[in-house]
């Protein structure tokens, strides 16, 4: 695997001149193999021909072997590290045939015995690649190698530890040499064998263990707790990619190779920081995430000072909920929600979705691994008794929606187990969701009535087969290529890439991985409030279900509670309260939903619609929960508001929840802010508010003039709603391809029937095609 | 040299070749240590940057005839370094070390084997006429600069280069650097992606030259064996060495059964004039009469899970549009517009009979078991049967399932 480091070194320069202080694995080449070179080499019935000449070296070509480093001497790599100091603090790659060598040496005051004149210290931590990894494959170990220089110039500020550490390992170094003199003084014939034997590189595993000679490294290896910790760095990124090592019992280091954690739940999915980037720049507010562990075993592995926003979204969490909703829940920023959704999928813990509803349409995901042998369907079964994966496959093969396979077509999967069924093939990414877009089929094709310049691909393929027709002119037109997404420029996303890692204790709260040092108790029982159901994925899917089969469940009493609970929480500065707010909505999701659906008991079938629609409608309509909704959102919202830099004490003050988010959406997306503006009141969330003749000459503005002809002919146009609605939304660009239904809904506040009629109505202008979403199936295989 | 600093397309990582910015040659000076001898252009390395990255240079003896690739301070230098063991020599060594200097975003793997190759035309011209040690003790190396700045000047531009020096001549040549490309199987079908007429049919060998004329992109492989009567495996080969070069690349089997499904990308054909006008002249079905955008989105469009060619074609008729449906499908997979949705049959019967199923492939293609890996598609070119004649006979057997993705 080129993900795999091969090697990890440690190199020391300072006025004593450089040293490879330690490196793991350090057993790499058998004695017998120089032996074996150089008996080659000596070969008396060997002709020695002129060619020697130009070749008089057997070229070499490759320095792994076996999966380890071969080739080179620790003399000669301490060399190779120990850079001059103008090559200090910047990032250090060397590529010697197939092996990439990537460090940061880090230069540092470093305490002397004698006196308190601080002398500076070069160290270089490098770690060996296969040249073929990627670029942010070494980019990454690039920045772990930095990170690690960091905690050791802290620690040696603090308490000297390095020059600690460096003592032992010089001990056991020059231990060693003296040890191996006295032998080689006894048995003198062999000039090379003193060669070999400084550099452990030639004793095998089982002279270590056997013999009398040991290596330095070995015994490194038991007397420093640094070097110790170097080990577990390179034996966790070989195994997880997740590191977590505690560098002299005092700082935390935790570091994500997001290439290699990925594996842990899909293998052969790699997952590059950039890819997460760019899907988090296309997560909207109606996305939701997936575990991919359990929430509560992530609890416990994060760190005791991680951020509370972070354990407030683990427990409210659930592959039902849009991120919008979790937002509210958690009483955090949508843009927070989005920092942590990222965070969670660079360390492999969740992947982004669609929150899982009736109304989702899954078909198998193109790059899923169908093989009848393969260890999945083992694992599937062992986790769902009597279900088969390949017939569960089987039966996604036809695009349908949830509720569809939920009745019993769905392979055998009865209608509790269908929902966790599909989170675990999402997880292992086996399902794809579909989803339908709309094109409105104007006259002018290619003309983006904003002006706006839309990327081309690249175009320069000539097709010249049975065909006459050279395309070679079209190659002449001015095309434009997508650029090459810049760097990330935004470093706050992930505190991975942080720039500085803290050297002092008092780390700023939104770096979440490192950790201060001292552990209190008591916060313990706090902090690990245990995740309120076991699998709430499971239990909240069955109160949709239960709506739609006509079963209810009356739980208006909680409710009442929980609207109290919910009043106390906000009252308490949310900054605090998370406990209690962490607690209480945990709870009330499944509540809320079942309210909903009783006060909207004529749509029943928006049930099949989804949640997150669910909760926008009940703030527009439903005027209790309104002024739920109002007394915490201005709660809410003035931290937020700061910390976004929207302003809204401007203008309108709309102290709602979808006007917020529409802000929001508004600043993320690239679109005219979509908040319905002239009409102040909270009545203007009415989007079907009855037209007067006014307003839809306004809103027919948004069609060109051979657009209104074509619509004029259409018998549905004479239904001034209808051509209202989709004036509206021609308007606001959602009929250009690049908003699927779901979408649609959540932002303009319709119904799934309604669009579904609209676009019944209108099937002659309008074009429905079906396909993935790209921020989801960004963090598939197959792309 | 940080003149590329701040440009947003060129950064660490972005996958794209670059020019050769500079060459230099540097030698182990037996006095004043490693030095540069020759450089062009002029100070591109100054003598500061030099020194700092000197050793990585001229290494120690074990990193000689290394490929040497050193990034530091934004520029990468990619080197060959070389011992000459000789008593003649001042301290009985001749060290020098060709380089070439890239910017630091630049890939430089393509260019190792040509550093090597020009290190070891410039050794043995050293070994022959001494012609660098020479050049390095008069201080005259207008010579070597020529020859550097012909380098470079016909490796950017024109990627090969032929040096002659005296009476010996060397050939030098980028060639790409790919992974090997996926087994060629026999129910894909191979399609070009340069015209033809740019293709000289002298390059290639005599099997290539047989099965040229009927790549067309609607013949696969193995009708392509059929119909030139050449061993299918030597078509496999051949059209996997096409791949390599990239003169063609792979579809799937065109067929009125088969389904597509819309990718994201097909959203782009709303958007970009170019990939319109070229989709409606690739798909017409005369020159004169190019079909309507919205029709060819249309047809795409109707491309689901669930829909076959058939369908859409007697739905929407492309006929009547002016649209070909097999060179609108065709265009669609190669833009990416579209993908193809295979069918597999897979067994679901739990015996694990691996060993089983191995021996069974290799007797008879048809008795194996269905292992999920192998399409319908491949299944019917190796059966030589229809789809519907496989279908049908798998529909009946309780014991496969198909999947489709």
């Amino acid at each position: 695997m080129e993900v795999n480091p091969v090697n990890i070194f440690f190199v020391k320069s300072d006025s004593k001149g450089d040293r490879l202080l330690f490196r793991y694995p350090y057993t790499v080449e058998a004695k017998d193999e120089g032996k074996q070179k150089k008996c080659g080499r000596h070969n008396p019935y060997a002709i020695s021909t002129t060619e020697d000449l130009l070749q008089n070296t057997q070229t070499q070509t490759s320095n792994i072997c076996k999966g380890q480093l071969s080739g080179f001497t620790d003399e000669m790599l301490s060399t190779l590290f120990a850079v001059k100091p103008e090559l200090c603090n910047r990032k250090f790659e060397l590529k010697v045939n197939d092996v990439r060598f990537v460090g940061h040496p880090t230069l540092l005051p470093y305490r002397t015995n004698k006196d308190d004149t601080a002398a500076m210290i070069l160290i270089n931590i490098v770690f060996a690649l296969q040249a073929s990894a990627s670029h942010s494959i070494v980019k990454c170990y690039y920045d772990l190698s930095k990170r690690l220089g960091k905690a050791l110039r802290h620690e040696e500020k603090r308490c000297s530890y390095l020059t600690e550490e460096m003592k032992i390992m010089l001990a056991a170094h020059d231990e060693v040499s003296t040890l191996d003199n006295e032998i080689n003084t006894e048995n003198d014939d062999d000039e090379e064998n003193s060669r070999y034997s400084v550099s452990s590189t030639t004793f095998s595993l089982d002279a270590v263990l056997d013999t009398g000679p040991k290596s330095a490294f070995h015994l490194i290896l038991q007397r420093s707790s640094l070097a110790r910790s170097m080990k577990q760095v390179f034996e966790e990124l070989s195994s997880t990619g997740i590191v977590q090592v505690r560098i002299n019992k005092w700082v935390l280091l935790s570091f994500c190779l997001p290439h290699k954690a990925h594996q842990i739940h899909n293998r052969g999915l790699i997952v590059e920081p950039e890819t997460i980037d760019k899907c988090l720049q296309k997560l909207r507010p109606y996305h939701g995430i997936l575990l991919m562990v359990n929430p509560n075993e992530l609890l416990e592995c994060i760190p005791l000072d991680g951020s509370p926003a972070l354990l407030r979204l683990i427990k409210l969490y659930s592959p039902l909920k849009s991120l919008q909703t979790i937002a509210i829940e958690a009483d955090l920023t949508l843009t927070q929600v989005f920092q942590l959704t990222g965070h969670l999928v660079y360390w492999a813990k969740a992947t982004v979705i669609y929150p899982l509803c009736e109304g989702n349409v899954y078909v198998v995901a193109p790059g899923a691994d169908t093989r009848a042998h393969s260890p999945l369907p083992r694992e599937f079964a062992a986790e769902f008794p009597g279900l088969c994966l390949l017939q569960i496959l089987s039966s996604f093969s036809l695009p349908a929606p949830l509720w569809y396979h939920a009745r019993g077509a769905g392979g055998g999967a009865d209608v509790t187990r269908l929902p966790r069924a599909v989170a675990w093939l999402l997880r292992r990414r086996l399902l794809l969701q579909l989803h339908t877009y709309v094109q409105f089929n104007s006259a002018h094709w290619a003309r983006d009535p904003d002006g706006k310049e839309y990327f081309c691909e690249k175009h320069n393929i000539i097709y010249n087969q049975s065909c006459n027709v050279s395309f070679s002119s079209l190659n002449q037109m001015q095309l434009n290529v997508p650029e090459p997404v810049d760097q990330r420029n935004s470093s706050n996303i992930f505190p991975d890439s942080d720039e500085e890692y803290p050297t002092q204790n008092n780390l700023n709260q939104t770096d979440f991985s490192h950790t201060k040092p001292i552990v209190i108790e008591s916060e313990v029982s706090l902090k690990h409030d245990k995740f309120e159901e076991v699998d709430s994925a499971n239990h909240s899917f069955d109160d949709g279900l239960d709506v739609v089969d006509g079963i209810m469940k009356t739980s208006l009493h909680i409710e009442g509670i929980d609207r109290e609970k919910k009043l106390q929480g906000n009252s308490v500065d949310s900054g605090i309260s998370n406990n209690i707010n962490g607690n209480t909505n945990g709870e009330s999701n499944g509540v809320e939903c079942d309210n909903d659906s009783k006060e909207d008991k004529p749509k029943l079938k928006t049930r099949l619609s989804d949640l997150s629609l669910k909760e926008s409608e009940t703030s527009s309509k439903d005027t209790t929960s309104d002024e739920d909704r109002f007394e915490s959102d201005p709660e809410l919202s003035p931290r937020q508001k700061v910390s976004n830099g929207v302003s809204f004490t401007n203008g309108h003050e709309k102290k709602n929840g979808i006007s917020l988010n529409l802000k929001l959406q508004s600043e993320m997306s690239f679109q005219p802010p979509t908040v319905w503006t002239g009409l102040g009141s909270c009545d203007a969330m009415e989007p079907r508010a009855p037209p007067d003749a006014a307003g839809e000459e306004a809103a027919l503005h948004a069609f060109t003039k051979e657009e209104r002809a074509v619509l004029a002919q259409l018998p549905a146009a004479q239904q001034p709603e209808d051509l209202m609605l989709l004036a509206q939304l021609h308007k606001k660009g959602y009929l250009r391809g690049e908003h699927h239904l779901e979408e649609i809904m959540f932002m303009e506040n319709v119904t799934r029937s309604q669009l579904m009629q609209l676009l019944d109505k209108f099937k002659d202008v309008l074009i429905t095609f079906e396909t993935e979403d790209p921020a989801v199936a960004m963090l598939y295989p197959y792309q | 040299m940080d003149e590329n600093i701040g440009n947003a397309k060129y950064y660490e990582g972005c996958g794209q070749e670059g020019p050769i910015r500079c060459i230099f040659l540097c030698e182990f000076h037996p006095t004043a240590g490693p030095t540069i001898t020759c450089q062009v252009p002029e100070n591109y390395i100054s003598k500061d940057i030099f020194d700092t990255v000197s050793h990585y240079i001229i290494p120690k003896v074990q990193l000689q005839r290394c490929t040497l690739t050193v990034t530091l301070l934004g520029s990468k230098i990619l080197g060959f370094p070389v011992r000459l063991d000789n008593k003649k020599y001042a301290r009985n060594a001749y060290y020098f070390n060709l380089c070439f200097v890239c910017d630091a975003w630049a890939r430089t793997v393509h260019l190792e084997p040509l550093v090597k190759k020009l290190t070891e035309y410039l050794l043995s011209m050293e070994l022959e006429t001494e012609w660098l040690s020479r050049q390095s003790r008069s201080g005259d190396a207008r010579a070597l600069g020529g020859l550097m700045r012909q380098v470079m000047r016909d490796i950017n531009s024109r990627r090969m280069c032929t040096l002659t020096v005296g009476t010996t001549t060397t050939h030098l040549t980028v060639v790409r650097v790919n992974s090997d490309p996926a087994p060629v199987r026999d129910h894909q079908v191979p399609v070009f992606l340069y015209s033809r007429h740019s293709f000289a049919p002298d390059q290639w060998d005599l099997t290539t030259n047989q099965i040229l004329p009927y790549i067309d992109g609607f013949n696969h492989v193995s009708k392509i064996a059929a119909l030139t009567d050449v061993e299918v495996s030597l078509v496999r080969a051949c059209v996997q060495n096409l791949v390599y070069y990239g003169v063609v690349t792979l579809v799937p089997m065109f067929q009125y059964c088969a389904v597509y499904s819309a990718t994201p990308k097909l959203r782009q054909l709303t958007r970009c004039a170019g990939l319109q006008r070229q989709c409606l002249e690739f798909a017409a079905r005369s020159a004169r009469q190019l079909p309507k955008v919205s029709d060819a989105f249309r047809m795409y469009a109707g491309m689901t899970y669930g829909t076959c060619i058939r369908e859409l074609c007697r739905r929407l008729r492309p006929q009547d549009l002016a649209i070909n449906e097999r060179k609108l499908v065709l265009f669609g997979v190669l833009e990416g517009l579209i993908r193809r949705v295979y069918k597999y049959p897979i067994n679901i019967t739990h015996d694990d009979d691996d060993a089983d199923s191995v021996r069974s492939e290799h007797s008879q293609p048809l008795v194996r078991t269905y292992n999920g890996l192998v399409c319908l598609d491949e299944l019917c070119c190796q059966g030589g049967l229809t789809a519907a004649q496989l279908e049908e006979q798998l529909e009946n057997d309780s014991n496969v399932a198909f999947i489709v993705k």
